[in-house]
């Protein structure tokens, strides 16, 4: 019986033993899987910007898409230069954006590399927890020029058969939007276009036509905002075209074919003419004329233009008001002379006293020869001129730095310089300023004063104050310098007198006056030479409607009186062959002046008298202000 | 805590009563066998697992039935009826995983229990050596709980993560049960038992940090069985 006990003691112990008190796990069966391909599956990924090498000038983001497809994408991983990006901008679980800081790297060369972890799919418990993975590697050159937004604009504008090319620099960084290409045409052919293309580096304006205007301007737009711009100005101007007078005064005008002629509509040809001239404009739509014969014949004693345009195809305003570069040739009818604004004849010397621009000279009208100017400083008003000559033209005088300076024509050398008060602080405070031969001074004032002064001692020898009925005018001395004209306002008569004084060195005698003295005051007397001793007269009849006196400048005793066509007015008088200009000043203008005899009256046409210069007429010649002059009998027409 | 203070005034009659002390209504036993754990909380975590983790799992050990052993000393109060000390010591556990070519992947649940408490015993029948007596046992269960998770990658475990979480907990258990004995002599008796075990107002934590509420625990509630050797000094 123990025998039984034991064993059952001992069979418990060994159960006990057996079971060691712990639970011990099965083994894990193994499941079998195939291993994943070593075909890598095929990813679709888009990477902006879409740049083979990634080009910088500035930080910016780029953005990283990737479609895995059935295969779970684990991570997206990026690069710089070895250095993980590790703040990516997730939007969404395949789309990632990171920011490449440009600003804390060096110019030159680095490089971007993404990697692109996914499932292998295989479904073993490396796949399902990440551990075994297929992963795609790219790598992405970037370049990094920090200076490349400096100086971008325009690089070179040339002429191509196509038309006028523009060339900028490409922008070709990933910041790079778009260039924004405008161009705006005086013709208000205006236009904008924008290139998405950053190697889009040109453009070629096939409307141009020469002498317009065109504003290009280049605006460079990047992704993150801003833009860099440029513009380039240009025009290229119409060659002027030929002019040619001929003899009958008519005007042929011949131009060149623009190297644009397929942009070009018509060639407007316009004139432009001084007063009393007529303008003209032709449109010339067969582009194969190149000549025209203006309608109107052309005058003397002005400058007349023409200006050519090449009309753009497009434009559709008027022709007038196209801006255009060049194409503009300026001719006058006559022999050059020296321009002036002011002038007297110098008998003695048969030569003109010129004042142009600040300078003094003298044309010699034999030989056409010119004096070595001098520059004065002349001060003036619009009654007095700038310089005035005595009436035998030996002498002339001006106010210079408030003096009145006298100079001898001869030689140009100052004879004296005196003060005569003319002037209250600066303002010339005179109407009229006359000098004799004999050196004597005549001043008429803005208050009615009329003196003499002596030139050589500044003295002034005589006054007169003008009561309110007059106002004087124009003051000029005889040649013989021992009379004197006056003209003044009478606002009594509401006319305008002329007063003819002698004056014999203390006080002044009236010699006789004559009433309606002209309608423009400084084109109604003027005396003739000393061997003649005359003074003429535009008297004034009514509207544009004149004669013309002489009168015997010692005792004013009327000479002749001849009748000025209607609406003519005399401008010009040659006491060597008695003859005065009369100039049409009426609208519309006719395409003629008269010549008329002062002594028989006899009248002649004449080429036209246009423009407003200032004319100086002897010798059977006349000079005008725009540097022409003509022989008049050479252009009397009937 | 009341349980306890009822425990303890037990104890203190029991010790009342040595003062009447007969060896010869002392005994003593060992016992072992089979106990069918129901783990509910358990069995649902390891689905909760296998639902999280990527891949195919399959449940390899999921708390089948496991040797137990335990003893225990009674000393006759009254005619017939018994009371004493007993312990048990159970265990058992579970494995979740999944093996392939890349790898391995488990995750192991060991529960063990130290059972301590009063095994009351009344012989209901007896005729020659065969008798049956009803037993029942009250007391508490000390658990050790752990969980190790395991994922090894790679032939040379190139990747490998563990991760040990150990927890304790106490309980409260109440298990009447029928025995069968059969005298083998005047002094030992073969005896065999079945019964159920109510394990009852689980109380768990993390042995590193008590503060972590654990809403799944541990669940020694089944059936037993098992046979033992009952000894008595007469």
């Amino acid at each position: 019986m123990n025998k039984t006990i034991n064993i059952v003691i001992v069979g418990l112990t060994l159960l006990f033993t057996l079971h060691s008190c712990e639970f011990s796990p099965s083994e894990i069966p193994l499941t079998e899987l195939e291993n994943p391909s070593d075909n890598v599956p095929a990813i679709w990924i888009e990477l902006t910007p879409e740049m083979d090498t990634l080009r910088l000038s500035a930080p910016t983001w780029i953005s990283y898409f990737v479609e895995t497809g059935e295969y779970q994408l684990y991570q997206i991983k990026v690069e710089l230069d070895n250095v993980e990006i590790e703040h990516l901008a997730y939007k969404s679980s395949q789309k990632i954006n990171a920011y490449i800081p440009v600003t804390s790297m060096e110019n030159g060369l680095h490089e971007i590399k993404i990697t692109t972890f996914t499932a292998t799919n295989s479904g073993s418990i490396a796949d399902k927890t990440g551990n075994e993975i297929y992963w795609y590697e790219l790598t992405w050159p970037v370049f990094v020029n920090k200076q490349a937004k400096d100086n971008l604009g325009f690089s070179d504008l040339e002429f191509v058969p196509e038309g006028l090319k523009l060339s900028w620099p490409t922008y070709r960084y990933a910041d790079f939007d778009h260039y924004e290409f405008t161009w705006h045409a005086a013709n208000d052919q205006n236009g904008k276009i924008n290139f998405t293309n950053p190697y889009q580096n040109s453009y070629i304006d096939n409307t141009y036509v020469e002498g317009c205007y065109v504003y290009y301007s280049l605006l460079i737009h990047y992704t993150e905002g801003g833009f860099a711009s440029d513009s380039k100005s240009y025009f290229e101007e119409i060659k002027g075209p030929l002019v040619q007078v001929n003899e009958d005064f008519s005007v042929d005008i011949r131009w060149s074919h623009s190297k644009y002629e397929q942009n070009v509509q018509l060639y407007c040809i316009q004139t432009s003419v001084p007063n009393y001239g007529r303008k003209e404009e032709h449109d010339v739509t067969n582009l194969n004329d190149t000549t025209i014969r203006l309608n109107e014949k052309i005058g003397f004693g002005g400058d007349y233009q023409v200006r050519l345009r090449y009309i753009p195809k497009g434009y559709d305003s008027y022709h007038s008001s196209l801006n255009t570069a060049g194409g503009i040739t300026s001719f006058a009818l006559g022999d050059p002379v020296p321009r002036f604004q002011e002038a007297f004849h110098v008998p003695n010397e048969n030569s003109l006293l010129l004042y142009h621009e600040g300078s003094i000279s003298k044309y010699n009208m034999l030989t056409g020869e010119s004096s070595q100017a001098i520059s004065i400083n002349a001060e003036g008003n619009a009654y007095t001129g700038m310089f005035n000559g005595s009436p035998d033209g030996t002498c002339f005088g001006y106010f210079e730095n408030q003096d009145y300076v006298i100079r001898r024509s001869s030689d140009l050398s100052i004879i004296n310089k005196t003060d005569i008060e003319a002037f209250n602080g600066y303002n010339l405070e005179l109407n009229s300023v006359a000098v004799s031969n004999r050196g004597l001074i005549a001043t008429t004032g803005y208050f009615g004063s009329f003196r003499i002064f002596n030139s050589v001692t500044g003295q002034q020898i005589f006054e007169q104050q003008f009561d309110s009925r007059y106002y004087p005018r124009k003051v000029l001395f005889s040649p013989d310098g021992k009379n004197l004209a006056v003209m003044v306002n009478d606002y009594s008569e509401n006319t305008t007198a002329l007063i003819y004084y002698s004056f014999d060195g203390i006080e002044l005698t009236e010699l006789g006056r004559v009433d309606g003295v002209g309608e423009s005051v400084w084109d109604v007397l003027a005396h003739g030479p000393q061997d003649k001793q005359q003074l003429a007269i535009s008297r004034w009849r009514g509207m544009y409607e004149y004669n013309v006196e002489i009168r015997d400048s010692r005792t004013f005793k009327l000479l002749h009186s001849v009748e000025i066509p209607r609406l003519f007015v005399p401008v010009a008088y040659d006491f060597t062959s008695d003859r005065v200009i009369a100039r049409y000043q009426s609208f519309p203008t006719k395409d003629f002046s008269y010549l008329v005899d002062l002594k028989t009256g006899e009248r002649k046409k004449t080429v036209l008298f246009s423009g407003r210069e200032p004319l100086v007429f002897t010798n059977g010649t006349v000079y005008s202000g725009n540097g022409r002059s003509i022989p008049i009998n050479d252009f009397i027409t009937e | 805590m009341k349980k306890i203070l009822v425990l303890i005034m037990v104890l203190l009659s029991c010790w009342q009563l040595s003062a009447q002390f007969n060896p010869g209504r002392l005994k003593f036993g060992i016992l072992g066998g089979y106990a069918f754990y129901s783990q509910n909380d358990l069995k649902s975590l390891n689905q909760i697992i296998s639902d999280e983790i990527p891949f195919d799992t399959q449940i390899i050990d999921d708390f089948e039935p496991v040797f137990y052993f335990g003893g225990y000393v009674q000393y006759e109060l009254f005619n017939q009826f018994y009371l004493g000390p007993a312990y048990e010591y159970h265990y058992t556990g579970s494995r979740l995983g999944a093996r392939d070519y890349s790898g391995m992947f488990s995750f192991d649940q060991y529960v063990r229990t130290h059972q301590l408490g009063l095994k009351a015993d009344y012989s209901l029948f007896s005729m020659k050596r065969m008798f049956i007596a009803a037993e029942l046992n009250l007391g508490a269960n000390f658990t050790e709980w752990e969980m190790d998770s395991n994922l090894e990658i790679g032939e040379n475990e190139e990747y490998s993560e563990q991760e040990l979480e150990q927890l304790e907990g106490f309980s409260w258990y109440v298990s009447p049960t029928l025995k069968l004995g059969y005298r083998i002599l005047s002094w030992v008796s073969l005896t065999g038992r079945v019964g159920y075990f109510f394990d009852v107002n689980q109380n768990y934590h993390y042995q590193n940090n008590k503060n972590i509420d654990v809403i799944k625990n541990p669940d020694w509630s089944g059936l037993k069985l098992s046979a033992g050797l009952e000894f008595q000094l007469r």
